[in-house]
Order: C-alpha cells, then structure tokens, then sequence
C-alpha cells in the first residue's frame, strides 16, 4: 500500500472499518466456526497493519495532536455517543509509539485535554493529578476506563466505589480528589445522601 | 363437744392476741426496743399456743383430724396473730422498718443483736408473710443503698480497691443470709449487690482500672476482676478491654522505629506477662486465650514486613555462636516462644528470606551455634508451615554434609595427592543454586597457587558428577594466612579478598591503589571497603598513607612492619560480612518480585476455570487464596497489568467483569 498519500480521514475511516467488523483481508473469508474468536483475530490484525501503515507516513510537520483536531472538527462527535467512543479510542492508537502498546503520560495529557474538553468536569485536575503522579506509560485499558468515568462524574463522585474494577489510577485521582475537598465536602454530602434517596441508589450506568 | 370446745379456745385466743398486739401500738418511739417488745409478743404467743396445744391435745389429735376446714391449734394461733397484725398496720410498719434499719446499721459496720433479728423473720418466716411483707421492701432498700454506695466509693477510691470492696460486700450479704435471712432471699439480694456495685459500673471500672492493672501485671487484682465481672456477665466487656489494650500497647512496641532493636524481645515479654495473667487471672479462659491470638495477630501485622524481618533475624542472634551461658533447653524454650510469634506474621515469605539468608551465613561461616539447635528450628518450622517453606532451607544442611563428604574424598584422592602443593589447605562447599541466597558474582583475580587448586577440586568434582557446572562465590570464600611479621608470627582470619590482596605483599612492599586493582581485578567499591578493613580498622596489617579513613584513589599501601597483637590467631573483620542497607532492600525486593508472579499466576489460575468473572469476585477467591498480607490496590495493578498483556479483557458491556483471553 502507498503510505505517503494517506492522511487522517483515510485512516480514520479504515479504523472505524476495522472495529465495526467489515474490515477485508486478502481474500480470508473462510471464519465459521468460532467466529467470535476469529473476528478478533482478524481485527488485532487488521489493526497491527494499519498502524504499521500509520508508523510509515512521511511526517509533514503537523503533529499528531493538530490532524486529531481537525478531524475532530469535522466529525459530528456532539450527538453519537458511541461514534465519539469511537474517535476516543482512536487516539488512543494514533498517540502510540514505535509500535509500543502503550502511550507516554505526556502524550496523554495532552489528548485527553483534546478530545474530553468540555466532556469531563474534572479534566484539569485529572491531568494534574497523572502528570505529577504517573511514572510509567497509560494503558489502553486505563484510557478507556477513563472516559467511562468522565461520564461517571457529571454530578459528584459519591457513588463512586473503591472496591470497583477501576484502575488504580483512577482510585488514586479519587481519593486525592476527596482530600482536596477536605472534610467540608464530608459532611455537606452526608447530609445531600440522607435527603436525595435519588442519589443513594444512583448506579454507574455503563455509557458504553 | 369437740366442736364447741374448739370454738371457745379460739375466741378465747383471739381476744387474747386481739389485745396483746393492740397494746404494742403507740409503743416506745425507740425501734430497738419496739423490736424486743414483738419479739417477746411473739415469744409469748409460741409459748402459750404449745401450752395450750399440750393441754388439748386430745381435741388436736381427734376433732381437728376428723373434722375438714379446721386449722390446728398452732396454725390457728398463729392466723390469728397474722389477722391482727395485718389490722394494725402501724405495728407491722414499725416492725420492717426496725428490722431494716438494723441491717442498714450492720451494713454501717455497727454491730447488732442478729437474735433478734433471726427470731423476728423467723416469725414472718412461720406466719407466711416474710416474701410480700419484709423481702420485697428489704430488696428494694438493698439495692438504693448499694447504687448509692457504688456511686460514692467509685469516685473515692481506685478500681482494684472498689472490687476489693465490692468482694468482701457480697461475702457479707452471704453471711446475713446463712445467720438470720431466709435462704430463699440469697438469689435475688446478692443478685440486688451486684447489679449495684458491679453491672452499671463495669464500663468505669474497666476505663479507671483494666490497664493500671494490666501494666502492673497484678495478677491477683485482675482475678478479682474476672471472677467478679464473670458473675454479671461481663465477661466479655473485658475480653474486648484485653484485646484493645493489647493491641494498644502492642502498637507502641511495634510502631516505634527507634525501638526496632528491641522489639522482639519486647513482644516476648510482653506475651510472656499476657499469658501469666491469662493461666493465673483468667482460668485459662479460651475466649481470652482466641482474643489474645486474635490482638496480637493485628498488632504484629501493623507494620508490613518489618517484624517478621526482625523476628528472623532475633533467632539469628539466638541460634549464632557466641551466645555463652544459654544452656540448649533454654534455647529451645526461646525458639518455641519465637515461633509463637512467627504464626501470627502473615508474610511466612519475608521471614523466610531474612531467615535464609542469615542461616547461609552462619553454615557458610561456621558460626552456628549448635546444629541440633539449627535442626530443630527447622522441624519446628516444618510443622508449622509443612515441607515445602523448608524444603530449600534442608537443602542448604545437606549441601553443608554433602560438602563435607566431598572434601574428605578429595583429600584421599589421586588428583590431590599428586598435584596439590604442599602447605595449603582448601575445603569448599558446593552449594545448590535455588536452595540458597542468590549471591551478586564478584570476579577477582586469584593468585596462582588458588587458582591451581581451584581448578583440581573443579576437575575432581566434575569426574564424580559429570554435567554439572561449578561457580565460584568469590565473595563467600574465606582463609586463614600465616604471615610473618618482623614482630612475630600470626595467624590472621580474613576474607578471600582481603588474602588476595594480602598476598600481593608477598612480592612487594609498597602498592598503589590502581596497583591492587590491576593486580586483583576485585571490584572497586569491594576493594576500596577491603583495603580499609586492612588498613584502617582495629587490626591493621597494612598501612595506608596518607593516613585516614577512607581510601582515596592516591593512597599508597605499605606492609606493617611494626605490627603487634597480643594473640596469634587474629580475625580481621572483614565489612562486606556485616549486612549493607543494599543487602536488606534487595532481600524485601526479591519477596515483593516473588509476590508479584504469585498474584498473577493465581490470576491467570482463577480466571483460567472460571473463564468469565467480576471484579469482586475475583478479589475475593485472590484474598482466600494468596498467603500474604496484600492491599486491593496491589492485585488490581497486577490485573491491569495482565489486561495489558491480554490474558484479561474487561467485558464490552460491563467493565466489572473479566474475561479470559485463551
């Protein structure tokens, strides 16, 4: 494949291809049995070509975080949430390097400041927060867990559970978060819990 | 006939007690004296219903038994006395209240006519009415005096004085009831004492007291205590004052980094001192004993990893040589109670790190004290945590034997014999890699003399065990060298690397810095720490110049001519054998590292059968699995790392949930 011509919308459109399962490799149409297994298979492959595609680009001096946001500008990311799920998985694996899994914190700090402005009322002190704290690279899974908790803190973190599947890092942003506020914050949510039986039984509805 | 006679005795007595009980109204304001005079009233009447039963006694064998509905005379007389007594209430009111106040002066400490006493509730005792008309008020007076006398002694006096007190109180109202109360009242008036004096004031007491008493180790107090606090029921308010009070002060023991050094010898006394006060104050109670366990489990896991390293490391001292005057069934004693600790350490992996790596030394170095001693600790370490926490430790006893063996073959053999020179001695021990410490490999470039003999042990060794491979611990290696001094002749034990530098003086008589390392290749931060061993510790076989205590890179180094001691075999401590920081961390380290593929591996295990699980869950089955002490934090990294490395994926709709990824 001509890797100096494809830009953003192209590779944008070929990983969206690839997630919705209509991704076509040479020919290899023979998956039946245990076709769940062998989808995936076919679309961790998919993906490992584009990326090496992607790894192949001649650089034009924009950088990856400027083509992100001129993509996003075009997309109509406001009204679909699961097209902007999407999107936000997909810069995920642009900001990959040298074919690693994983992203530096750097790069995304400043993709998260990108793509979740607006989106996620703790952003500023989130990236605070895994700039000072974070020694080593984000994981796929803790990106993706993060934008599920965005949307989890729209009104406040109280039913928020520890004892949850969340990543670390996101327990540890909690609890700094909680000591941040200080006992104030304690005592004034003891009281909201007690009146708002609402915000009792509030469950984390899984945006996903 | 016998009907009629019968009816004019008893109008005849009931005139007769009608009037003598009427007399006593508005008698003597004294209530002693009002007392004696119902007393003799009463006297009176028994005296004269049996004169008159004497007298009729045909009329009370005959009419009385064949006739229904009628009394005996006796219990005629005494309905009688009952009937009037109840019409005048003022001389029944009078009586009770005489009769309390005369306890309630006995009770003041005042002595009292207890006759007197004892014949009057006898009297309410024969007529029927001591429950309803004396036990009722009686209990009630009881129990205002001791609630009010709880109260006060409470704020007078300390804790082990008021049971004290409380004790010999109810001794006293056990008393009163064996000289003049009825049996029937001891029940409820002692149980009217302890209700008072002990039931509301056990929490005070145990605040004010439980732990002056426990500092104090005062046993006899403290029996007091729970013998008391058993009849309440309060038993367990003090279980829960021991624990907490355990677990306080264990804390200070255990949190307090200053004291390090001391506290595993502190938290054997102080279980030592639990478990007297337990067997002498307690009965032995197994409730208390479970507490006990239960306190001291918390407090020595209050700290991660730090007490079970000391605690490894308090039985090296125990089991190294040079521990004079400890005679062996004392040391086994000390063992049994060490190990008593070591069952509450969770993290077993810690201790048995520090533990290893301690007892290598001591095989290494030959500074065990006792071999049985060794063994025994082993067995008792075997039983507590099975063969495989020991297995690697009794690989290390059967390399020392092993070794032993191997080095007396060798004298005899051919090899030696023939090409060994004559004047050196070498005995090895060939250590199994994995049952001991793993050990940094140092180089060092040995003279030729031990280098020719390493390599004849190298190539007798391998004709017996072929496919081996033989590594040499040049840091673990040391000599006796027979020097001499213009001053006299010594014997000096020192380390492999400080004879390999030694031996450079054979040829020389001044070297530099840079000389010794070219000449050695030992490391330099090594060489550096085993110059100053030579030249600027207690013993100083070489001279350094200029003097000082560290080595800089221009030092010179000069054989002592001058050297005196005043033994012939002198050891020159060598620093590397003391244990660095850099030793301890990396030990801490490789436990964490070792705990890290545990979780994982248990992980993988778990999500490998159930395929599919929440998050929950699966803490819950790693917590029931995993054998040491771990933080939530700890395994939800470990389960994000394995997602990363796709053995887990989080479920599309439902992050609470892992699936395993074949």
């Amino acid at each position: 494949m001509d890797a100096s011509g494809i830009d953003i919308f192209e590779i944008y459109r070929r990983y969206c291809d690839i997630k919705s399962g209509h991704a076509y490799i040479g020919g290899e149409e023979g998956y039946r049995q245990d076709s769940d297994l062998q989808k995936a298979k076919v679309s961790r492959e998919a993906l490992t070509q584009l990326s090496k595609l992607v790894e192949s680009r001649v650089t034009t001096g924009v950088t990856i975080f400027d083509e992100l946001s001129m993509l996003m500008s075009r997309l109509n990311l406001r009204a679909d949430f699961s097209e902007f799920s999407r999107f936000y998985d997909f810069v995920f694996f642009m900001c990959r390097e040298n074919g690693q899994k994983n992203i530096t914190v750097s790069r995304a700090v400043n993709a998260w400041k990108l793509v979740l402005a607006g989106r996620f009322s703790l952003l500023h002190p989130w990236c605070d927060f895994v700039e000072k704290n974070q020694r080593y690279n984000i994981f796929e899974d803790t990106w993706q867990q993060v934008l599920a908790f965005s949307g989890f803190t729209h009104d406040s973190l109280d039913a928020y559970d520890p004892e949850g599947a969340w990543p670390v890092l996101i327990d540890d942003f909690v609890e700094h978060v909680h000591r941040m506020l200080g006992s104030y914050y304690d005592n004034s949510n003891l009281h909201c819990n007690c009146d708002d039986p609402e915000s009792q039984s509030w469950v984390f509805d899984d945006p996903l | 006939m016998g009907g009629n006679l019968y009816q004019r005795i008893e109008k005849e007595c009931e005139a007769h007690i009608s009037a003598a009980l009427q007399s006593l109204v508005g008698q003597s304001p004294d209530l002693i004296v009002f007392l004696s005079l119902v007393e003799r009233c009463w006297q009176d009447l028994c005296d004269q219903m049996l004169m008159i039963r004497g007298i009729a006694l045909f009329l009370d064998r005959t009419y009385v038994k064949q006739t229904t509905n009628v009394q005996s005379l006796w219990d005629m007389g005494l309905q009688l006395f009952c009937k009037y007594l109840s019409l005048s209430p003022e001389v029944e009111h009078k009586t009770v209240t005489g009769l309390l106040r005369m306890i309630g002066s006995e009770r003041s400490g005042e002595s009292v006519d207890r006759t007197l006493l004892n014949h009057l509730l006898k009297m309410f005792t024969a007529l029927g009415i001591y429950a309803e008309t004396f036990e009722k008020p009686f209990l009630e007076c009881t129990s205002e005096f001791y609630a009010a006398e709880g109260m006060k002694y409470m704020q007078q006096s300390d804790a082990p004085d008021y049971l004290k007190h409380v004790e010999t109180r109810l001794q006293e109202e056990h008393e009163r009831c064996l000289l003049y109360l009825d049996a029937s009242t001891r029940k409820p008036l002692i149980a009217t004492a302890e209700k008072q004096l002990l039931e509301r004031h056990i929490p005070a007491i145990l605040d004010k007291g439980f732990t002056v008493l426990m500092d104090g180790n005062r046993i006899e107090d403290l029996q007091r205590m729970h013998s008391l606090f058993s009849r309440v029921n309060a038993l367990e308010s003090l279980k829960q004052a021991l624990s907490s009070y355990i677990r306080r002060t264990g804390q200070g023991i255990v949190m307090d980094e200053e004291k390090d050094k001391d506290m595993v010898s502190s938290l054997l006394e102080f279980k030592a001192s639990l478990d007297t006060i337990w067997e002498e104050s307690f009965f032995k109670n197994e409730a208390f004993s479970n507490s006990i366990k239960d306190a001291f489990e918390y407090l020595i896991n209050l700290r991660q990893n730090r007490p079970a390293e000391l605690i490894a490391k308090f039985l090296d001292e125990k089991l190294r040589a040079g521990n004079k005057g400890t005679s062996e069934e004392e040391l086994e004693a000390t063992l049994d109670k060490v190990l008593v600790l070591f069952r509450f350490i969770q993290g077993k992996d810690v201790f048995e790190a520090f533990y290893k790596k301690d007892l290598a030394k001591r095989l290494l170095l030959g500074k065990s004290a006792s071999i049985d001693a060794e063994k025994s600790m082993i067995s008792k370490l075997k039983t507590e945590c099975g063969s495989q926490f020991t297995n690697k430790l009794e690989g290390m006893f059967k390399d020392i034997e092993l070794s032993k063996e191997i080095n007396d073959s060798f004298k005899q053999s051919s090899q030696a014999r023939s090409k060994l020179a004559s004047g050196i001695e070498m005995s090895v021990h060939v250590l199994t890699t994995g049952h001991w410490p793993t050990y940094p490999p140092m180089d060092v470039r040995l003279p030729h003399e031990l280098n020719v003999y390493q390599d004849i042990f190298k190539e007798f060794y391998l004709s017996k065990y072929s496919g081996r491979r033989l590594m040499w611990q040049n840091s673990l290696g040391h000599c006796v060298l027979k020097a001499e001094f213009p001053k006299g002749r010594k014997e000096l034990a020192v380390s492999l690397f400080q004879t390999v530098v030694l031996m450079l003086f054979n040829d020389a008589e001044k070297l530099s810095l840079q000389d010794i390392k070219d000449a050695t290749g030992i490391e330099d931060k090594e060489l550096r720490r085993t110059l100053q061993s030579l030249a600027c510790g207690k013993v100083r076989v070489l001279q350094k110049m200029p003097k000082g205590r560290d080595v800089e890179d221009d030092d010179l180094f000069v054989f002592n001519d001058g050297f005196t001691a005043p033994l012939y075999r002198i050891k020159v401590n060598a620093i590397q054998l003391k244990e660095t920081v850099e030793e301890n961390t990396s030990t801490t380290e490789r436990v964490f590292h070792d705990r890290q593929y545990q979780i994982d591996a248990a992980i993988v295990r778990i999500m490998k059968t159930r395929k599919v699980l929440s998050h929950t869950l699966l803490i819950t089955e790693l917590f029931q699995q995993l054998k040491f002490p771990i933080k939530p934090a700890d395994l939800k990294k470990r389960i994000e790392s394995l997602i990363d490395r796709e053995y887990l994926e989080r479920d599309k709709s439902n992050p609470q949930i892992y699936n395993y990824l074949a």
